[in-house]
């Protein structure tokens, strides 16, 4: 009996035989197609500026040979438009553009101007403004379109920051002052009715308020929670926060509704400090971590609605680091010595960044960001050098890592918000 | 007309039969004629040059079964959030399975896909596990794995004696760029 290698080799002269007449290849399709895709990629790159085409061999999946970091294999020579004109061709992005995928880049330079920026999926850098234009000293958060920024008091001697919080968008217009605050507090999110999620601090405990448009208030909870690790579900429905309890040597999870029931949903037994939140598997189970006794991080599903709590396989290898989890993508992503690396629970690694630029400065922690199924993150730099951006459109069919930002010697530090919409 | 079109021209019209073939044995054949499209598509969007109409084939062969494993990914990626529990890819076990004589045509459906993938990466395209891995965007120790799973059991289903071990190994390599 032939082997397998006859088999398939048998099978395919058959299939292919009979296929051959099989309907027509939709060719002029295909090649519109190509065109279309082709022109979009050159717009794109001589609109955003970024270092696309360096990124293609440092930051790009390349396949056939190209796959460690080599360049592109034959790269042709840019095409001379063919398009004819009554051809639609994607044009670059603009703020209009806007949605989940895209990101605010904040730069803060100390004793400059700072500036805020949009990014989006395809590196594209568009300039917003100052936050000194709006009377901010930072951005909160890109919910719905709307821009939270955040106004410090810089008189305020308080253990967490003092000021006011107000609304704006990406005309940069003045905000409308949102939510004054004459004691401390802190943003946490946005719920699905657009009313802010806002914690204050006090002596006696903090509370957490869901505030409107006018200022009205309406408490959600109160007790000791961690400012760390509050967080909105994806659908703006509910807050979870980790409250002390038995002492501070135990953790409660504490769930409130944007409609304001409150309820304990369950008690972990380890003190409050070694839980981390690592993102949403759902709209109604959050990810958390902590490490175990050997500094590996472990994770685990706790069901807002039930309570229940079991731990959670990754597929990633043992590391104290923890991982972000983006339910869009599908993938878990942390940072790794010299590389940002994507792990799917089912397949181990799937893709990696990994360049000299991707070294943080010794210590430093790179900061992820994740919108849908693109993720930025940040990397910290040396004393007096630029904070290195970069951006990965994880939903494409072939992920490019590419640098926006870095290189001005500015000594900026950067924040990345990520475009958000409750119930995405 | 240019450089690229001539070449995506010269594909269409003398390998496409074995295009559908290959994609036909990956996917099933009611998924051939989209995978094929949209490989082609993408093969041809990005800036690349090539020697012959063989070596574009064998790109777009790539492509197909990258677009098929990201749809199971994809597929899977949805049972998980609906399920809150990563899923483990039920593998036919061989013990369990009645010895049968199979066609392949008939057996390749019943492995898991990525193992389908694995198996037809390498023996139509006679690819390495280091080359599967890169094409598939997996490790290449869930290459060997799948690989090892799938003809153990076409083994059973079709009746033949085929090794389960791989046998190769890769040398640990950093990668660098992107790797999916």
């Amino acid at each position: 009996m032939s082997g397998l290698k006859g088999m398939f080799g048998d099978e395919f002269s058959d299939l292919s035989a009979s296929l051959r007449g099989a309907a027509e290849f939709d060719e002029l399709s295909a090649v519109r197609s190509v065109r279309r895709r082709r022109t979009t990629r050159s717009m794109t790159v001589a609109a955003g500026g970024v270092l696309a085409v360096a990124a293609v061999g440092v930051g790009a999946l390349t396949w056939g040979g190209g796959g460690h970091g080599e360049p592109a294999t034959s790269m042709s020579p840019s095409p001379t438009p063919s398009a004819s004109p009554s051809e639609a061709v994607d044009a670059a992005p603009t703020l209009d553009d806007a949605r989940p995928g895209w990101f605010l880049l904040a730069a803060y330079v100390e004793g400059s101007e700072s500036r805020v920026s949009a990014l989006a999926p395809d590196g594209t850098v568009i300039e917003v403004g100052s936050l000194e234009d709006v009377g901010a000293t930072s951005v909160l958060a890109w919910h719905s379109g709307e821009v939270v920024v955040f106004d410090q008091e810089a008189t305020a001697a308080s253990f967490y920051p003092v000021g006011t919080v107000s609304r704006t968008d990406v005309t940069w217009r003045l905000p409308t002052e949102a939510y004054p605050t004459n004691e401390s507090g802190e943003w946490v999110g946005m719920l699905s009715d657009d009313r802010a999620v806002v914690g204050r601090f006090g002596g006696e405990g903090s509370t957490y308020s869901a505030v409107d448009d006018l200022g009205n208030e309406s408490e959600l909870c109160d007790g000791w929670a961690l400012p760390s690790a509050q967080a909105v579900s994806p659908d703006g429905s509910q807050v979870m926060c980790f409250a002390w309890a038995d002492g501070g040597r135990g953790t409660d999870v504490v769930v409130a509704s944007a409609s304001g029931k409150v309820r304990t949903v369950a008690h972990l037994t380890r003190d409050w400090t070694e839980y981390s939140y690592a993102g949403w598997l759902d709209t109604a189970t959050a990810l958390i971590s902590r490490t175990d006794e050997s500094g590996t991080a472990l994770y685990f599903a706790l069901s807002l609605d039930s309570g229940e709590v079991e731990e959670v396989e990754t597929g990633l290898p043992s590391s104290a680091q923890v991982a972000v989890f983006s339910p869009e993508a599908g993938v878990y992503v942390r940072q790794e010595l010299g590389a940002i690396a994507f792990y799917d629970a089912s397949d181990g690694l799937v893709y990696q960044v990994a360049n000299d630029n991707v070294d943080p400065a010794e210590g430093a922690t790179v900061r992820i960001a994740s919108s849908g199924t693109v993720f930025a993150f940040v990397v910290p730099a040396e004393s007096g050098v630029d904070e290195d951006v970069w951006v990965v459109d994880f939903g494409l069919d072939d992920p490019i890592a590419v640098s926006v930002a870095g290189g001005s010697g500015t000594a900026a530090t950067i924040d990345v918000i990520p475009f958000h919409v409750a119930g995405r | 007309m240019a450089r690229w079109e001539s070449a995506l021209h010269e594909l269409a019209s003398q390998r496409r039969g074995r295009l559908l073939g290959f994609a036909s044995m990956l996917a099933g054949p009611s998924d051939a004629e989209d995978l094929v499209q949209e490989a082609i598509v993408a093969t041809f969007s990005r800036r690349r040059g090539f020697d012959d109409v063989a070596s574009a084939e064998a790109y777009v062969r790539k492509a197909i079964a990258s677009r098929y494993v990201d749809r199971v990914r994809s597929e899977s990626a949805d049972r998980r959030r609906a399920e809150r529990v990563a899923p483990v890819e039920a593998v036919p076990d061989a013990s369990e399975q009645v010895a049968a004589s199979l066609t392949l045509r008939e057996a390749l459906p019943r492995l898991s896909p990525r193992e389908r993938a694995c198996v037809t990466l390498r023996y139509l395209s006679e690819m390495s596990v280091r080359e599967t891995a890169q094409a598939l965007g997996l490790s290449e120790g869930a290459v060997k794995r799948y690989t090892s799973d799938g003809i153990r059991a076409l083994n059973a289903l079709v009746g033949t004696d085929e090794p389960e071990d791989v046998g190769e190994t890769a040398a640990v390599v950093s990668i660098k760029g992107g790797a999916r």
